[in-house]
Parts: C-alpha cells; sequence; structure tokens
C-alpha cells in the first residue's frame, strides 16, 4: 500500500508540465546517445550535469534517468541495423538482430526491441516499486561499519564483474579511491595531495573525471580507429512484429525482464550482463538452438528486454541504500550531491518526490521510448549516417564547457584533458574505467563510515567482524577477492601438470 | 604484446602506489580511536602496491609469443590525436586572455578540418557550434565566461 500511494504521488510529480518536458529531453538524447557509437550514457550524463544547474533537482534527475533508460533503447538500432552495438548493452543484439536485418526482417528486430525494451522498462519499475520500501526499512538499521561493509563489497562486486581482468579492476578501484582523498580531509580538516595548490586542495571534481575518462578518452580512442558504418539502406517495412513472433518473443522477453532486474540490483551487474545472461539461456532453452546466430527473433527479444530491466533494476540500490551499481548510478549519485541532496535510506523519507516522481517518470518515458523508437527510426538512421569527424569536435565543445561551467575554473578543463588522456591509456592497456569512478564517488562515504565506526568502537577494529552483517558483506567481499587466486593457481597447477605429462610423453619418444 | 602492456602499466602504477605512501605517512596516521588523515590513503596506497604488483607477476608468468612492442604505432592517428591534446592544452591557457568563445571558435574550426570539402565549412560549423554554446550557456544558464582582449 505505501508503495501505491507513492507511487501515485509520484505520478503527480512527474506529470507536471515541466517534469514531462524533461522526461522527453531526457530520452530523446538518451536515444541519440544509444543510437551514436563513440559517446556512452556515463559521459553524456557527465557532459550534460552542468546543463541541469538552476533545473529543480527532480526535473534534472528525471532527464539524466531518462537518458540512461534511453540510451537502452538507442543502442539496439545500431546493433540491428548497422551491426555496431551503441551500447556496450547491445553488443548480444548485433548476433541475431543483424542477421535478422540482413534477411528484410529489420523491421520486426526495431520492433521486437521496442516492445520488449518497455514490457521489462514497465516491469523493472514494478519491481523496483516492491522493493523500494523494504530495502529502505533495513538500511536505516545500519550504522557506519555495515555501511562500510556494504560499499566495499558493492566496489568488489564492480571489480568482479568487469570486463577487464580483476586485478587490473581492483587497480582501477585503488586509484579511484586515492584519488577521492585529493583536497581536505573531512575530519581533520587537513590538506591532503594538495601540493601547495589552492584548487587541488578543493578536491577533485566528479564532472571533469568521469568525462575525461568517459567521454574525451573516448573521443580520442575514436580518433585512432576509423569507424567504418554501413547503415542499412533498405526500406523497413512492418516494424510491428507478427503473431507469430510476438508468440515466441513473450517468453524471452518475460525472462530477460525478471532476470535482468534482479542482476541488475547487483553491484556491476546491470544491463551489459543482463544482456549476456538472457542471450545464454535462451538459446539454452529453445529448442532449436541452431537458429541463433542465424536471425532468431529470440535472440533479440531476450536480451533487449533485459538490458532494460537491468537498467531499472540499477535504480535500487541507488534509491534505497545511496549506493551506485555502476558508472552511470555514480555519474547520477554525483548528481544528489551536487544538488545538495544527501543519497540514502534517508532519501525516500525526505525526498520522496525526487526517488518517487522518477520512478514515475520511468513509466511515462517508456512511452515516450515506445513513440520515438517505432516511428522516428528514419530519423535515428539519418543521424547514424553522420560521420564521426563532424560529431567528435562538437562532443568535445560540450565537454569543454561543462568541464569550464560547474565551479568556472581552467583547472577543471585541464583536469579533463588529463583524465582524458588517463582514459585513453586506460583502454588500450585494457583497464577498465568504471570502479575507478565508482570508487572516486564511494570514496568519501567508506573513508568517513571506516573512520566513525572505529571512533564509536573505541578504536576496536574488531567492529567490522563482530557485527554480523557488516562481517557478512566483508567476508562475501573476501570471498569474491580470493577466487580469481585461487582459479589462477588451479589453472597454473594445471599447466604445469600438463608439461610434465608433455615432457614424460617427449622422453617416453625419444628413448 | 599484453604481458609487456601489463608489465609497464603494473610497473607505473606501483610507482604512484610507493609515492602515495610516502605521502600518507607523512600527513600523519594518528591512532585507531582518531584516525589521521594519513591512514585511509595508506590503506589504498598498500593496497593500489598489493595490486599492481601482483599484475606484474601475473604478466611475467605468462607465457606469450608474438610482437613484444607496447603501442602500434600508426603516425596518422598519432598526429590526430597529439593535434586535439595540444589544441586543448594551448586553449586552456590563452582562453583566458583572448576571451573564452573566441577560443573556442578556433579550437573548433581545427577540429572541424576534416570537413574542408569545402574550405568555408569547418567555420561555418564552428561558427554555429559556438553560437549554439552561447545561447545556451551564457544566455539562458548565465553562466560566467571570461571575455577577454575581444570581448567575447
Amino acid at each position: 500500500m505505501d508503495s501505491i500511494s507513492s507511487l501515485w504521488a509520484g505520478f503527480q510529480v512527474a506529470l507536471t508540465p515541466t517534469n514531462l518536458f524533461f522526461c522527453f529531453v531526457g530520452v530523446f538524447i538518451g536515444t541519440l546517445i544509444g543510437v551514436l557509437p563513440g559517446i556512452g550514457p556515463p559521459g553524456a550524463l557527465a557532459m550534460l550535469l552542468p546543463v541541469t544547474i538552476g533545473v529543480p533537482p527532480t526535473s534534472a534527475i528525471i532527464m539524466l534517468a531518462g537518458i540512461y533508460y534511453g540510451a537502452q533503447y538507442g543502442g539496439s538500432t545500431t546493433s540491428i541495423l548497422v551491426n555496431i552495438p551503441g551500447e556496450a548493452s547491445s553488443i548480444v543484439t548485433c548476433i541475431d538482430g543483424y542477421q535478422m536485418a540482413r534477411q528484410g526482417r529489420a523491421g520486426p528486430a526495431l520492433g521486437i526491441s521496442a516492445i520488449g525494451s518497455f514490457v521489462a522498462g514497465t516491469l523493472s519499475l514494478f519491481f523496483l516499486c516492491l522493493l523500494a520500501h523494504p530495502m529502505t526499512h533495513l538500511a536505516l538499521r545500519f550504522g557506519p561499519a555495515e555501511f562500510f561493509g556494504l560499499m566495499m563489497m558493492g566496489l568488489i562486486f564492480v571489480t568482479f564483474l568487469s570486463s577487464s581482468s580483476m586485478t587490473k579492476s581492483l587497480i582501477s578501484m585503488g586509484m579511484g579511491l586515492i584519488l577521492t582523498s585529493v583536497g581536505m580531509d573531512i575530519i581533520t580538516g587537513k590538506v591532503r595531495f594538495g601540493f601547495g595548490s589552492m584548487e587541488l586542495a578543493n578536491g577533485i571534481g566528479l564532472i571533469p573525471l568521469a568525462m575525461g575518462l568517459f567521454g574525451l578518452g573516448e573521443v580520442l580512442l575514436n580518433l585512432e580507429t576509423k569507424i567504418d558504418r554501413k547503415v542499412f539502406e533498405g526500406r523497413i517495412k512492418g516494424v510491428l512484429p507478427n503473431k507469430s513472433d510476438l508468440k515466441v518473443s513473450s517468453g524471452p522477453i518475460l525472462r530477460g525482464s525478471i532476470l535482468g532486474f534482479f542482476l541488475g540490483v547487483i553491484p556491476g551487474g546491470g544491463a551489459l550482463l543482463a544482456s549476456f545472461f538472457s542471450y545464454a539461456m535462451e538459446k539454452k532453452l529453445s529448442k532449436t538452438p541452431e537458429r541463433f546466430g542465424k536471425g532468431a527473433i529470440e535472440g533479440v527479444a531476450g536480451p533487449e528486454s533485459a538490458n532494460n530491466s537491468g537498467a531499472g533494476g540499477a535504480f535500487v540500490p541507488l534509491f534505497t541504500l545511496g549506493i551506485p551499481s555502476n558508472s552511470v548510478m555514480a555519474m547520477l549519485l554525483g548528481a544528489f550531491i551536487l544538488y545538495g541532496i544527501v543519497p540514502g535510506p534517508l532519501l525516500m523519507n525526505e525526498h520522496p518526490e525526487i526517488v518517487w516522481g522518477t520512478i514515475a517518470s520511468m513509466y511515462i518515458g517508456n512511452v515516450m521510448l515506445l513513440i520515438l523508437n517505432l516511428p522516428l527510426i528514419g530519423l535515428w538512421i539519418q543521424i547514424l549516417k553522420v560521420p564521426y569527424h563532424a560529431l567528435y569536435p562538437v562532443i568535445t565543445f560540450f565537454m569543454i564547457i561543462g568541464s569550464y561551467s560547474l565551479r568556472n575554473s581552467f583547472f577543471d578543463v585541464l583536469l579533463l584533458i588529463i583524465f582524458g588522456v588517463l582514459g585513453y591509456l586506460m583502454k588500450k592497456f585494457q583497464y577498465d574505467a568504471a570502479p575507478l569512478v565508482l570508487a572516486f564517488v564511494l570514496g568519501d562515504q567508506i573513508e568517513t563510515a571506516f573512520r566513525q565506526a572505529l571512533i564509536i568502537s573505541a578504536g576496536k577494529f574488531s567492529i567490522f567482524v563482530t557485527r554480523p552483517i557488516a562481517a557478512t558483506f566483508l567476508l562475501i567481499s573476501l570471498i569474491l577477492l580470493l577466487l580469481p587466486v585461487f582459479s589462477w593457481i588451479r589453472g597454473r597447477k594445471s599447466i604445469v601438470s600438463q608439461v610434465t605429462t608433455e615432457g614424460k610423453t617427449d622422453k617416453s619418444i625419444l628413448g | 604484446m599484453i604481458k609487456r602492456k601489463d608489465q609497464v602499466s603494473g610497473a607505473f602504477f606501483f610507482l604512484i602506489s610507493l609515492f602515495v605512501i610516502q605521502q600518507s605517512l607523512k600527513l600523519g596516521l594518528g591512532d585507531a580511536t582518531t584516525p589521521g588523515p594519513g591512514l585511509m590513503p595508506l590503506i589504498w596506497g598498500v593496497s593500489l602496491s598489493a595490486f599492481s604488483f601482483a599484475t606484474i607477476v601475473k604478466a611475467c608468468l605468462r607465457r606469450e609469443t608474438g610482437a613484444d612492442t607496447i603501442f602500434l604505432v600508426n603516425w596518422v592517428s598519432t598526429k590526430r590525436l597529439l593535434l586535439v591534446i595540444g589544441v586543448l592544452l594551448i586553449f586552456t591557457s590563452l582562453s583566458r586572455f583572448l576571451g573564452f568563445f573566441f577560443s573556442i571558435y578556433w579550437v573548433l574550426v581545427i577540429l572541424f578540418r576534416e570537413l574542408r570539402v569545402r574550405w568555408w565549412l569547418p567555420f561555418l560549423a564552428a561558427g554555429a557550434t559556438t553560437a549554439a554554446g552561447y545561447l545556451l550557456f551564457r544566455v539562458f544558464i548565465k553562466i560566467q565566461f571570461p571575455r577577454g582582449l575581444f570581448g567575447i
């Protein structure tokens, strides 16, 4: 009942003309970002955050959230028509979506992806409403030790599920935690790593950091590679899937929605993992798995539903615990802080209009996306034809203005360039930037929780193991940290035994 | 190639971690009841050193064949890359004196240079983008930008 009345109040917030406008702007930009390869939702959010200064926080969060779930819709368009995923979470859609387009079934592929996304988006919001209140009540019982354990577990999960190797992700995380230490110490007021610079004493801003790593880094990388986009030239007919398509796809859509949501809640899970799992599951469940990879509509319906549902699920830890589960949510958390709102379990009680207004706007946004994505498909195809060398100067321009405008500081523009180069190098050396940003955002909270816990316990480190919830979180973190070590040792043992066996065989052959 | 990349990047982060450890010791660690400002950076520094050391060890133990170079240098793309970074750095140092929008216009003219199928196209595209940015950020959002020598 609580959730229903809260949601009703949320709709009253979301349906105001201003919020409807910002919701539309968000999903429109999100679709655009999803369609255009070369800039992802975290970079786009960082770029647009400065634009939202002066906008009411609820409207701003509604718009920023719209960019995230809108990008999931848009990402499928490029996957199906160009065989290039606009978003990482749409990689799987390329496999069968592009094959469908080649067989003249681009319309049904786009249609089922939009319908699946809509159903999944709506279902994930339903689950979000169900979970929101119980999770908040649970989180209100947490003390600093529990929060420290939870945040550490979240970070370790992100590194565990990261696309790069775990040690590299841990390095990325460590760098984020170190960078967050730059500036004034929150408890003693002493400047750390300031080196006499006034700007460094104020700390490193999230916007230049995120924009550099996700935006400029990506631009620099794309300058190296020629993006060859052969856009689908044929006429797209019959966007609405036929009865048999719908019948075949209904199961994958439902399964993808449920799986996606729960994977979205897990830190580091989100839309990307959800789409891969869904594809694997559908192939496994199918009576004709050989059709997968050759244009099976289930291969589009399942992952597309899962990635949208995953996007919805990712909001659960942010709204209820104040903990971001991926880099986009980290940007949203940064937005909350920028607007002077303290994220965490009290957010729902102190700012219900933001939480429930955003949740309700996501229902409305899903309808808008359905309208945007089906009839306007021609427009997105035209946008796809814009060459990258005409796009990147505009992206760079917005990043420069965005990084300057928050603090009217050229130092932030310099930071943007430095983190841009770092982001580029991290990609070249196969380091994932997401753990760095997530650690950077959570770093202050982790430190505060850690030090508060020590102060409360009169300096006893045992507080982290004697409190059961905190101990459980830290134990899970430890297991996640040690798992790759064990598998690495096992892998090396098997290599050694293989080499020994080969050596013995060689010896026996020789003599 | 990955082996070499991991060794180089691991060593880079290991050096950073040593620097962080040294700096955090200077900041003061405090004690368990009143942790000092250097405690957390020390913990992060030690963790970073462990992870980067593990990356180096893993890379050294990896058996790999093939080219042992860090980058596959493509001079054309490297030139583009250096040009963009250079232009941005020059912009950062000069725009305070020349004016934000004046400087950024010229940055855009350079970045749009690949549109030079017609000589005037980069100038037009840069002008349109600058004007749009000026309207959005200066006129509507009312952000103050340095006007510099030319007043724009």
